[in-house]
């Protein structure tokens, strides 16, 4: 009888580690593979689609479109995470800075206050404030009442994507919408003006220069080290000096305020306008790429863009091939499943013996 | 002469790393008390795991009774009639005694007899000297009472061979010298045993035979009585050891510590510190004895700043700290080596260089208002790698693949290197020398007395009372969240001590 064991690695080579990250990607194609079979579609076909927006320029430039929300909301989620601050909040961030948003505009267009060029720069700080004090709200609560920071910020997607319908749908109507729940129009001055040639909007640098920001956080700070401390153990921080609450504060004040911008960025950027449901779930795939890229904000900026593809190859899928986007869905998962897999035998080596 | 009945022949067990046992060759004659000595981390209790089926050896072989045998697991162990206690109680607190007995040997009938099985266990304990009340439950019991539970259990299940993985650690001196009554005892009856431990005095107080390990290779095999301590000790070190430390004469200067009736809550709301007063001078060592759970750990965190007290006053140099923050009592110079050296005293994952600035991050040189400056942490961490001899490959390295005894160097050379206070500190060591091997044991005991003589204020809890006595100018003894003794160290009688210890007599 054959009997596998597993013994703890010091350190691992690149080429392993690399090894072992393809492998799993690999892996997740193969089981995905079969499911595609069994759906009756052609997996090399439905590969080929999926992908499809790596290789042409115009499916690559909304794979990129996609990405900027995805990458928002990662970037908060790993630095909480860095803190080891399960947050899964970052949908219903989405939601609160989109609400709030939605109400300046709306509010100047009534009372034409903020001058046209101050607009956004004063939008982007006021969503970033109100979506911090939306996520401060689950730190506060773990620091002082260790009320457990998973359910809170689960349950507080629901109540901030169910505020946001409720508006759409009720007072903030737009009055000439022919009856359809959606905001009025956003004005050309609170959308985020157009990369020339590409459908990309210009919120990517606040993407670009958020991983540069919580990346230099992370590495070169006093407030970064506080991070760590705290993340990797509670009772060193506390023992330290650290404060838990101040730590963690901060980092859901940033984080949360990372993923509401992320909100705009949808509505300012692509949409234009408040509607029900304009998430169509970034702030879970956010999740899945802050662990995919090993919560490294620099790798993060590339796994948003691949997932953005995935998404845009999925409704090539769905309109190519009949398939339901919830394919994409499946693959993701798989993704996430195999790979995290794939740091265990990072950390761990396989002995069979006899 | 009798018999062999278990017999270990070129056990070899690697881990990543490691030869935790090479070729390694041991026997356990039948009804003798067979110690095991070594060094924390000689491979004494992987040696024992494997035994018990707890680990798989690389190669060798294993005879019980002249046979050859495969134990795969601590069922085929027991079967065999071989059964171990570990350091760490494995009992289920919320069960009764003859629960926790009975539990995995139940039988496969559908009702389960506990009175019957009671009335065993209580015949057992009876015979051996193992009292303790088969009805009460595992978590109001002491520790000494835990550990009758864990032999009884193995008794039930009637094996031969008995593990005890050093089982006096937990132990008051009284405990310990029931305990060897007990162990005595089975032997005439018997059973054979198989004592591990690195305390040398205990060789000799209870074994016939002695095995010892170094570095995972046994270097002898001894009769006891043919023996001696002193060659025991370089067997085990492969070096001559200091047994007694030159201590300097006592000069205490001035108040480093005042403590006035603080009383301290633990986190359920009992009250685990009951008006505990005291003072400490600069240049003394105060030994804390005490059974471990009598309110030294609520103590150490109070006078740290990391338990609030719920009444009392601390005063640092004069100066009232009560209830500051942590920050504030290490800025005032009070230093704390804590129990745990990884997981409080250090980041697990975090590199050595970042432990080392744990306290002193936010200051300069080491950061200005935002940044961190790494290359004065990278200087920094050098010298006191080089001051205080940690072993490593770099200072970028996760403590947590340090031994324990660089460990808790990286821990000292963080509290007592640190640039802070003034001139004198008030050093705060819980169980410094715990789990640590003798070469650096006593590294860290030279270390207390020399930041003694150089005019510090120290308290030391420890479970080692011979430690405390080496150590120590003034003795206090715990005992449910009082110090219900207070001498002279050099005026000392242990036997005194055991009995405060255990609540008996208070001075």
């Amino acid at each position: 009888m054959y009997k596998i064991q597993f013994f703890p690695r010091e350190r691992i080579s690149t080429i392993k580690s690399f090894a072992i990250s393809l492998a799993s990607i690999l892996l997740a194609f193969l089981v995905s593979g079969i499911i595609f079979v069994l759906t009756n579609v052609d997996p090399i076909l439905a590969y080929y689609s999926l992908f499809k927006s790596f290789t042409n320029l115009a499916l690559l430039s909304e794979s990129v479109v996609r990405a900027i929300p995805i990458m928002l909301v990662a970037l908060g989620l790993a630095l909480a995470y860095k803190a080891n601050f399960i947050s899964v909040g970052g949908e219903g961030q989405i939601y609160v800075g989109g609400i709030i948003a939605t109400f300046i505009v709306l509010w100047n267009i009534q009372n034409n206050i903020i001058p046209e060029p101050l607009f956004m720069p004063i939008t982007l700080i006021l969503v970033f404030l109100g979506s911090s004090i939306w996520g401060i709200v689950p730190a506060f609560l773990k620091a002082k009442f260790e009320v457990n920071e998973v359910l809170t910020t689960l349950m507080m997607n629901y109540i901030a994507q169910i505020i946001s319908n409720y508006l759409v749908i009720g007072p903030w109507k737009d009055p000439k919408g022919y009856g359809f729940p959606q905001s009025q129009a956003f004005p050309q001055y609170a959308r985020f003006p157009l990369i020339p040639n590409t459908t990309i909007n210009s919120s990517i640098f606040i993407g670009l220069s958020a991983a540069l920001i919580i990346y230099s956080i992370l590495a070169k700070t006093k407030f970064g080290f506080e991070v760590k401390v705290v993340g990797d153990s509670y009772p060193t921080a506390k023992y330290a000096g650290i404060s838990y609450t101040k730590v963690v504060c901060i980092v859901m004040a940033i984080s949360a305020g990372l993923s509401g911008l992320a909100g705009m960025s949808i509505l300012s950027g692509v949409i234009g306008r408040l509607r029900p449901d304009f998430s169509p779930g970034y702030g879970y795939t956010g999740i899945i790429v802050a662990w995919l890229c090993n919560l490294n904000p620099l790798i993060i900026i590339f796994g948003s863009i691949f997932f953005g593809g995935l998404l845009v190859g999925g409704e090539v899928l769905q309109s190519s091939m009949g398939l339901s986007v919830g394919v994409t869905d499946v693959f993701q998962a798989l993704m996430l499943i195999f790979t995290l897999s794939g740091e265990f035998f990072k950390r761990y080596r396989v002995v069979w013996r006899r | 002469m009798e018999k062999n009945i278990i017999e270990l022949i070129d056990i070899v067990k690697t881990f990543p790393g490691v030869v935790a046992n090479d070729h390694v060759n041991f026997s356990l004659k039948a009804g003798e008390i067979h110690a095991l000595l070594g060094e924390n981390g000689a491979g004494k209790t992987t040696l024992m795991n494997i035994l018990y089926g707890i680990y798989r050896m690389d190669s060798g072989k294993i005879k019980v009774d002249g046979r050859e045998v495969q134990i795969r697991s601590p069922r085929d162990a027991i079967k065999l009639g071989i059964g171990m206690v570990h350091q760490n109680f494995k009992l289920i607190p919320a069960h009764t005694v003859t629960e926790n007995v009975i539990l995995g040997s139940e039988g496969s009938r559908l009702i389960l007899d506990v009175e019957g099985a009671a009335k065993e266990i209580r015949s057992l304990a009876l015979n051996f000297g193992l009292y303790v009340d088969p009805l009460a439950e595992v978590w109001k019991l002491s520790m000494g009472e835990r550990q009758r539970v864990e032999i009884l259990k193995l008794l039930y299940r009637n094996v031969r061979v008995m593990i005890l993985d050093e089982p006096t650690t937990v132990l008051t001196p009284q405990e310990k010298k029931e305990l060897f009554i007990s162990l005595k005892e089975m032997c005439s009856r018997g059973k054979s045993i198989i004592f591990i431990t690195h305390k040398l005095d205990e060789v000799f107080e209870i074994s016939d035979r002695v095995t010892v390990l170094r570095r995972g290779k046994n270097v002898a095999t001894k009769v006891t009585r043919e023996t001696s301590k002193v060659e025991l000790a370089n067997l085990m070190i492969g070096r001559p050891v200091v047994f007694e430390y030159v201590k300097n004469p006592l000069k205490p200067s001035g108040i480093a510590l005042k403590v006035e009736n603080i009383r301290v809550l633990d986190e359920d709301g009992n009250l685990k510190l009951k008006d505990v007063s005291f003072n400490l001078r600069f240049g003394e060592i105060v030994g804390v004895a005490g059974v471990a759970g009598n309110g030294q750990r609520e103590l150490a965190e109070a006078i740290t700043g990391l338990r609030k007290v719920y009444s009392g006053k601390i005063y640092v140099c004069g100066k009232d700290l009560t209830n500051l923050s942590p920050k504030k009592f290490f800025e005032n110079g009070v230093l704390f080596i804590p129990e745990e050296r990884l997981g409080v005293g250090t980041a697990p994952n975090l590199s050595l260089a970042e432990n080392l600035i744990l306290k002193t991050y936010d200051r300069k040189p080491f950061s200005n208002s935002i940044l961190l400056n790494y290359k004065e942490i990278q200087k920094f961490s050098e010298k006191l790698v080089k001051d205080f001899e940690i072993l490593c490959p770099s200072v970028r390295v996760p403590v947590k693949f340090l031994s324990g005894g660089n460990l808790q160097k990286v821990v000292l050379a963080r509290e007592l290197g640190s640039p802070v206070g003034g001139d004198g500190h008030v050093i705060v060591a819980m169980y410094p020398t715990r789990g640590l091997d003798v070469g650096a044991t006593e590294y860290v005991r030279k270390l207390l007395l020399k930041m003694r003589d150089e005019g510090n204020a120290i308290i030391l809890f420890s479970e080692d009372l011979d430690e405390i006595l080496s150590l120590s100018d003034r003795i206090f003894v715990m005992f449910e969240g009082k110090i219900v003794g207070e001498m002279l160290s050099h005026e000392a009688d242990i036997e005194k001590i055991g009995l405060m210890m255990a609540g008996v007599m208070g001075s």
